[in-house]
């Protein structure tokens, strides 16, 4: 019995060597650009960095709420809060999210809406300490105030819905 | 006949199909275990009237909203495609474009974390549109090398870049695997207890580090070399299961494992697959 075999048209053969070729040459470009500051938007579909950098010291965001009558902090459970996590955290815990001040807003609107009862005040703080090779233990351990939002300051999301007004608890 | 024609006839011969059997439903259980527990995050990601972001080009949440209904409708129709992935045969290539479309509804409207898992599908995904995997009977058909060489190239660009990176902006690494244990050390994709003590041990991270190093870096260039090609993607099974054991970084190494049984030197699939039992004329 003969193989069933063939294979690209003889016409289409230089196409599709020429359309391999720039997709090589695509991403070598990219690997060009990824090593300057400025990555342009059409590198990204092609961009790889996995853990390329130093990660001396780790990080977690935690959450407190002021209620109205009580001047104590009180912590907020923020991964029951805001449960979905992918591999790489809880979707708040990005070096990019925490330094965006409007997405942070957000953040802190979504938590007045969610906690039952709504409190006066969130604040949210970044704890930073440094690794222990072969431990888990933290070292010299530091906060940093990421944002203190008022529960009662309306936030506009995008496409031009307004927190708290428009949102119903999930 | 030309001399180019003669080398490229050489080149285009057919090879070995029965790879594109096996990385379909290994695509689908990628698929489905990236997409499947997207149901559970509805409430709290897409179906949500609240935590709505847009950032770079994923700006879907500025012109539609979202609600809990129509995010599962979204879900559905995705696992709908990886279900007619599943069923192959002309149902192939619909359903990968309405696979693609619900995934990237929802990676479009959440807007806040595109991972390299996700990227990498959608890459691997184009190779299947572009492969004969529609085709039934794989394992007794020789078909065109264009769509593994396709997918050699984004292979190459992922490992081999990521490799370079390290080369080029953590001259760190080379040193003590200092870089490597602190990454174990991530208090949300790392601190697992194998990570933790592997963290410790410093004459094996060095030895891990060097390797990943150059398997990454030389995997452009090793991946073409017939003898070497199996030892490569060894490497990389073995490579991607201590990352399964040490970091939570999703369903990472099942997305780069699906298209293995194509990276596999064609002869040499056929060879395992007779092996293992299978018939091919």
């Amino acid at each position: 019995m003969e193989r069933d075999a063939h294979t690209t048209p003889r016409w289409l053969q230089p196409l599709q060597l020429g359309g391999l070729t720039l997709l090589a040459a695509y991403f070598l470009v990219v690997f060009q650009v990824s090593l300057s500051d400025n990555i342009p938007r059409w590198a990204m579909p092609g961009l790889w960095q996995m853990f390329t950098l130093r990660d001396p010291s780790g990080a977690q965001v935690v959450a407190s709420a002021r209620y109205p009558g009580d001047g104590a902090w009180r912590p907020i459970d923020l991964p029951a809060l805001f449960p979905s996590r992918w591999g790489s955290g809880y979707r708040y815990s990005r070096n990019s999210f925490k330094k965006s001040r409007g997405r942070m807003r957000v953040l802190a609107a979504s938590t007045c809406v969610r906690l039952e009862p709504t409190p006066e005040v969130v604040r949210f703080v970044e704890i930073r300490w440094d690794k222990v090779l072969g431990s888990s233990e933290r070292r010299d351990v530091r906060e940093r105030e990421l944002i203190i939002h008022r529960c009662s300051k309306s936030v506009r999301l995008v496409g031009g819905r307004i927190l708290p007004d428009d949102a119903v608890t999930p | 006949m030309s001399w180019l024609q003669r080398r490229l006839d050489a080149i285009y011969a057919p090879q070995w199909a029965g790879g594109w059997l096996a990385m379909r439903w290994l695509w689908v259980v990628a698929a489905t275990i990236q997409h499947g527990s997207d149901v559970l995050s509805i409430p709290d990601v897409w179906g949500a009237p609240d935590m709505l972001f847009a950032s770079g080009p994923w700006r879907l949440a500025e012109h539609i909203y979202l609600t809990p209904t129509m995010a599962y409708g979204v879900w559905a129709m995705t696992m709908l495609g990886i279900a007619g992935v599943a069923v192959g045969g002309r149902a192939l290539r619909p359903a990968l474009a309405l696979w693609a479309i619900g995934a990237w509804m929802f990676l479009g409207y959440e807007a806040l974390n595109v991972k390299a898992h996700d990227r990498m599908l959608a890459w691997i995904s184009l190779g299947l549109f572009l492969s004969p995997a529609h085709e039934r009977d794989l394992t007794h058909k020789w078909r065109s090398p264009a769509p593994r060489w396709f997918l050699i190239i984004v292979y190459s660009a992922i490992y081999g870049v990521t490799g370079w990176n390290k080369v080029l902006h953590e001259p760190a690494w080379w040193t003590d695997g200092v870089v490597l244990g602190q990454h174990f050390l991530h208090f949300h994709h790392g601190l697992k207890p194998l990570g933790i003590w592997l963290s410790g041990q410093t004459w094996l991270l060095p030895v891990m580090t060097l390797t990943t190093i150059l398997w990454e870096s030389l995997f452009p260039l090793l991946i073409w070399i017939r003898r070497l090609n199996p030892i490569v993607l060894a490497l990389g099974i073995a490579f991607h299961s201590v990352l399964l054991l040490t970091m939570s970084v999703g369903p990472f190494a099942i997305v780069m494992w699906s298209a293995y049984p194509v990276l596999l030197h064609p002869e040499l699939a056929r060879a395992l697959w007779l092996r293992l039992g299978g018939r091919s004329r």
